[in-house]
């Protein structure tokens, strides 16, 4: 695991997983409709691994 | 470097019904990848806040030897000079011993002429005295 001390910024982690979202959509690999189900599988993993701090907005 | 766990990821996906099973390690190695790459600058950041943290510490002790190597400097000056200022109290103090010695040897000395001459003076006057009386 990449060694970063404390929650992640919440700016940080919607919009890399909006990216994830957007990019996997476009390679095919996700159905559109399932692709909200697949982002929420990884918020929870990054939740578990490092926190997101949702009063922060720095990226 | 991983950023989540992506076996873990895979499996509930997999689980869930989420995507076919094929695909389901590509797109978790693919948020993996996505989540390290905005991760970079703020473990950048940490590396940094860590190297500085470090600085810190190191910093402190350094100031902390310095400062017990001007007070151990400054103790062997103290006692330099407290050894230096015994060593010239000794030779004071031999000096005036031998003075005194020297002034006692100068005093037997002059006794000693004075008894002589003083001997000498009575003897001539004895011989005189006796040479005028018999004479």
């Amino acid at each position: 695991m990449r060694r970063v001390d404390g929650p992640l910024p919440e700016r940080l982690v919607e919009e890399t997983l909006a990216r994830f979202r957007r990019e996997a959509i476009a390679r095919g690999w996700v159905q559109e409709d399932k692709a909200d189900q697949v982002v929420e599988v990884v918020r929870e993993q990054v939740e578990e691994t490092y926190g997101i701090d949702r009063r922060s907005q720095d990226t | 470097m991983a950023s989540i766990d992506v076996l873990k990821t895979r499996d509930s996906l997999i689980t869930q019904h989420l995507c076919p099973e094929s695909m389901a390690e590509p797109l978790a190695v693919f948020a993996d990848e996505l989540l390290d790459e905005a991760m970079e600058p703020l473990a950048r950041k940490d590396t940094l806040e860590a190297l500085i943290e470090q600085w810190r510490i190191e910093r402190a002790e350094i100031a902390a030897q310095q400062a017990q190597f001007m007070a151990d400097v400054r103790k062997e000056i103290s006692d330099f000079r407290e050894e230096n200022n015994v060593r010239e109290r000794e030779r004071d103090e031999r000096e005036r011993q031998r003075a005194r010695d020297q002034e006692e040897r100068d005093a037997k000395l002059r006794g000693w002429v004075i008894g002589v001459v003083g001997l000498g003076f009575s003897a001539t006057v004895l011989v005189s005295g006796l040479l005028i009386a018999f004479g």
